[in-house]
């Protein structure tokens, strides 16, 4: 252990925070767009859609992202360009950024487990409040926007930022499609004097900073949610 | 040579199926390990042992905040170099022991926050009742407070482990032949890489579902209700 290179192994992964966090927070946001819908339907039962989409999310949760992520870079390198070149489109695999199959793969992956998280969070919002929303006279969207999914979202919370972290981490597993992440860009620095020990505790180091900061950020979003359900 | 050729799926199933020994091992190790040292966390949280304490809330905080992609590494690079420091020669370990090691510890993490949120969830009562009977406060962990907790943590238990399961692709970036290790090898001998990978993704997600279904069983059979009908019918 060096400390001299554990700093210069620090510095260079923490040039890559914001990619690294892009790649969870974009996937996360498409997770949500994505995994809401497929939640309400889900809990409502829509014919054919609810089916389909038990089959999707179950079959996605048991393909380990890295794989997934593995399988996107496969494909898009294999069709990619054939592709484009029938679109009449002037991308090619080499000009694409490695960074939007990592995303592409993670947002799957997020959709798929948050989906899940809303269903159960729909599940707790008790049956009385749509009786007594639709005895107020509100219709069926209306009572969806304004009862129950802002008791739906406080309750998605800390699921959610599991799910958050996990994002997270996996942004690691980019460096094996070769998107340059945290943990790449510290390895890289030190490739040339072999002090890999170094280059990994500063990742680690910068993944922890970040998952802390990210824990705190939604226990904060919590708490706002607690305050003015009681106020 | 077609882009994609389903029967070759077929053919490197099998195949694969003689690298689950080595995924199944990863996991068997990992919880079992990893179940010990997760108890041993949340009870020293719980109790609020003095130093074990903290430590344990710094580990468990690290070991859930990082990758275990990085943990891998750390462990590989920096275990032999630990233990050469007190004069212990771990370099010519084989690389599936540092996986065991790592998978243990990160499972350890998940396990413990599992186990002391379930702990804490056993009603004080019971603690009190326990020692009001006589009971020391170990015979009261092992047969009141355990059990019950047990039950409580069952569920997310589970779901750590289906996680382990699909963690435990990443070994194969350390050069171990398990199943996704294996698929990439064969992958890259036919080159039908997506092929592998889909045979892979197949074995993956038939474990899971079989991982779920025996979770959901075992709740079934631990529920308390199901103890309380028994009781009373």
């Amino acid at each position: 252990m060096d400390l001299s290179y554990l700093w210069s192994a620090l510095q260079a992964g923490a040039g890559k925070i914001l990619p690294t966090v892009v790649l969870a927070l974009v996937p996360f946001g498409i997770g949500v767009l994505l995994g809401l819908p497929a939640a309400l339907g889900r809990y409502f039962r829509v014919p054919v859609l609810k089916q389909t989409l038990d089959v999707l999310v179950s079959l996605i949760k048991g393909i380990p992202v890295l794989l997934m992520l593995m399988a996107f870079y496969v494909i898009s390198s294999q069709s990619f360009d054939s592709v484009m070149q029938s679109l009449g489109l002037p991308f090619s695999f080499r000009g694409l950024p490695k960074g939007l199959i990592a995303g592409a793969a993670l947002a799957v992956y997020a959709a798929a487990a948050l989906s899940e998280v809303f269903r159960g969070a729909l599940a707790s919002v008790p049956k009385g409040q749509y009786d007594a929303a639709y005895a107020c006279g509100l219709s069926k969207s209306q009572a969806m926007r304004r009862i129950i999914l802002p008791q739906v979202l406080p309750v998605s919370l800390p699921m959610g930022c599991n799910i958050m972290i996990a994002l997270i981490k996996s942004a690691a597993l980019g460096s094996l499609v070769s998107f340059i992440d945290v943990m790449n860009a510290a390895v890289n620095s030190m490739a040339a004097s072999y002090r890999f020990l170094e280059a990994y505790i500063a990742a680690a180091l910068i993944y922890w900073g970040i998952c802390v900061i990210t824990e705190q950020l939604f226990k904060l979003l919590e708490h706002h949610f607690a305050r003015r359900r009681t106020a | 040579m077609k882009l994609f050729e389903p029967e070759a799926i077929l053919r490197f199933l099998p195949k694969l199926l003689t690298a689950l020994p080595v995924t199944l091992g990863i996991v068997l190790i990992a919880s079992a390990a990893g179940l010990l040292l997760g108890l041993l966390l949340a009870l020293s949280r719980v109790e609020r042992l003095p130093v074990l304490s903290q430590l344990a809330a710094v580990m468990v905080s690290f070991l859930r905040g990082t990758p275990v992609l990085v943990q891998m590494f750390i462990v590989y690079y920096g275990l032999p170099l630990l233990l050469n420091t007190v004069g212990v020669n771990i370099f010519s370990w084989d690389k599936i022991i540092f996986i065991y090691i790592t998978y243990s510890l990160n499972c350890a993490a998940f396990f413990s926050e599992s186990i002391r949120s379930a702990v804490l969830a056993v009603p004080k009562g019971q603690r009190d009742a326990a020692a009001a009977s006589g009971l020391s406060r170990a015979q009261a962990y092992r047969r009141i407070i355990l059990p019950q907790s047990a039950v409580i943590a069952l569920p997310s238990v589970g779901m750590t482990l289906t996680g382990l399961l699909q963690d435990s692709s990443l070994a194969f970036s350390l050069g171990i032949l398990d199943v996704m290790g294996r698929a990439n090898a064969l992958g890259a001998v036919t080159s039908r890489v997506l092929e592998a990978y889909a045979a892979a993704a197949i074995l993956f997600i038939a474990l899971t579902i079989v991982f779920e279904q025996a979770f959901r069983g075992v709740q079934r059979k631990l529920a308390p209700q199901n103890h309380i009908a028994k009781g009373t019918a």
